[in-house]
């Protein structure tokens, strides 16, 4: 304790406007987030003061962006990534269960507990058609895939779907043409992550148009470790 | 559908990686982001790199869009405002402040004419008279703080009085905001 509750008048409530404001110091803020997630009223005046605040730039003038950034963010976010240390580390993914029945057999290794004693990330291959090392780092919430073995049939892409157990597909992504897909998957994705059902399917390029599977199941896995 | 449901129908398509939707987004979005980050950062390539870290900063966030409870613009800016500010404060740190200067005010400021306040949404307009009640330097620092990013120790160096009591001017005002706007 700092006492600095006793130093600052206002208390939680000018806390949630310093915050919002993004000037309260550390380590106030972090104590500040870790009340927000729990306190509901402290949360509803946050979002009440950035509402407030953000209308300080309603009068600024739109402008448009010169049209090369919408390629350079495009790129940033799908363009190829960087070759991933894990993946040179995992060659015994690559076809190790070729020939598999398309059906469930997969392989899944929710091995390597971190020394930090982090939820250990989740392997996973997907096997059909064609083969996919999937992995996913719960704490990052990072989903990283890459084709292995196989390729899209012409004109058309892959995307990867998540099938929590009971319910519709959601999508994780399309691979890229390089076969990879890497991305942070947002919270509500990365939920449904344990116990569903990764599978891949081909799609028109862009992928499915209305969010939902129309394509050929090209490789699936079993269900992830929950 | 309003533009407020578009936006935020757009905001869940690319929390489904939709990069059409993402698309679209950016073409509805990216020149009121970009203008507000111009007119923080005062700087075109800073503004540009700004820019960028703030759609995939929104790219990676959607799946977060609902859980903050803001509307879906006041999400945007607040994700650009932020960005914004992070590199105006770097810059400052590393002496490449880019000070309010002259040319760059009448290129770059414009406040808000009468007709504009007229026209203001009505959180836009509770907030300016708010602010109006406050004493005018008190108003000017909740505005600085926003929109130029200042820090608390940057206010006790320029007022040559302690940071803490930087701090409670700041908060005092900021409950008289509060209580004005009828917290």
């Amino acid at each position: 304790m700092t006492g600095r509750e006793e130093d600052l008048p206002g208390g939680a409530e000018a806390d949630a406007a310093e915050y919002a404001l993004g000037v309260l110091p550390e380590p106030e803020r972090e104590a500040f987030e870790a009340r927000l997630a729990t306190e509901p009223d402290l949360a509803q005046d946050v979002a009440v003061w950035t509402e407030y605040f953000a209308t300080l730039v309603d009068h600024f003038p739109a402008r448009e962006p010169p049209p090369a950034i919408f390629r350079r963010i495009e790129a940033a976010l799908h363009g190829p990534p960087r070759k991933p240390i894990w993946r040179l580390l995992l060659p015994y993914l690559v076809g190790a269960v070729a020939g598999a029945t398309m059906a469930w057999v997969a392989m899944i290794s929710g091995v390597l507990l971190d020394p930090e004693g982090q939820p250990p990330e989740v392997r996973a291959e997907l096997t059909g058609d064609m083969t996919l090392a999937v992995r996913f780092d719960p704490p990052g919430r990072t989903l990283a895939v890459d084709l292995t073995d196989g390729a899209a049939p012409e004109g058309r892409v892959l995307e990867l779907w998540l099938i929590p157990a009971g319910r519709a597909p959601l999508s994780l992504g399309v691979l890229g043409a390089d076969g990879r897909l890497v991305r942070v998957l947002p919270a509500l994705l990365a939920e449904h992550m344990p116990g569903a059902v990764l599978a891949v399917t081909d799609e028109p390029t862009g992928g499915a148009p209305d969010g939902a599977p129309t394509g050929k199941i090209r490789a699936r896995g079993a269900p992830l470790p929950s | 559908m309003t533009p407020r449901d578009e936006i935020e129908a757009l905001i869940a398509r690319v929390a489904m990686a939709d990069r059409r939707a993402f698309a679209t987004l950016y073409v509805r979005t990216s020149a009121k982001l970009y203008g507000i980050c111009i007119r923080v950062l005062r700087d075109e390539a800073m503004a540009e790199d700004v820019l960028q870290e703030v759609y995939v900063r929104i790219w990676n966030r959607a799946g977060q869009y609902r859980a903050n409870r803001f509307s879906p613009m006041t999400w945007l800016i607040a994700i650009a405002r932020h960005a914004a500010i992070d590199r105006l404060r770097r810059a400052r740190r590393e002496g490449r402040a880019v000070e309010p200067v002259e040319i760059a005010e009448r290129l770059y400021d414009t406040e808000p004419g009468p007709a504009q306040q007229a026209e203001a949404r009505s959180e836009a307009r509770a907030l300016a008279a708010c602010l109006a009640e406050l004493a005018e330097d008190r108003a000017e620092m909740v505005r600085r703080v926003y929109l130029h990013g200042q820090t608390y120790a940057e206010m006790a160096e320029a007022s040559g009085v302690k940071l803490n009591t930087v701090r409670t001017w700041l908060r005092r005002s900021l409950m008289q905001l509060r209580e004005c706007l009828g917290g």
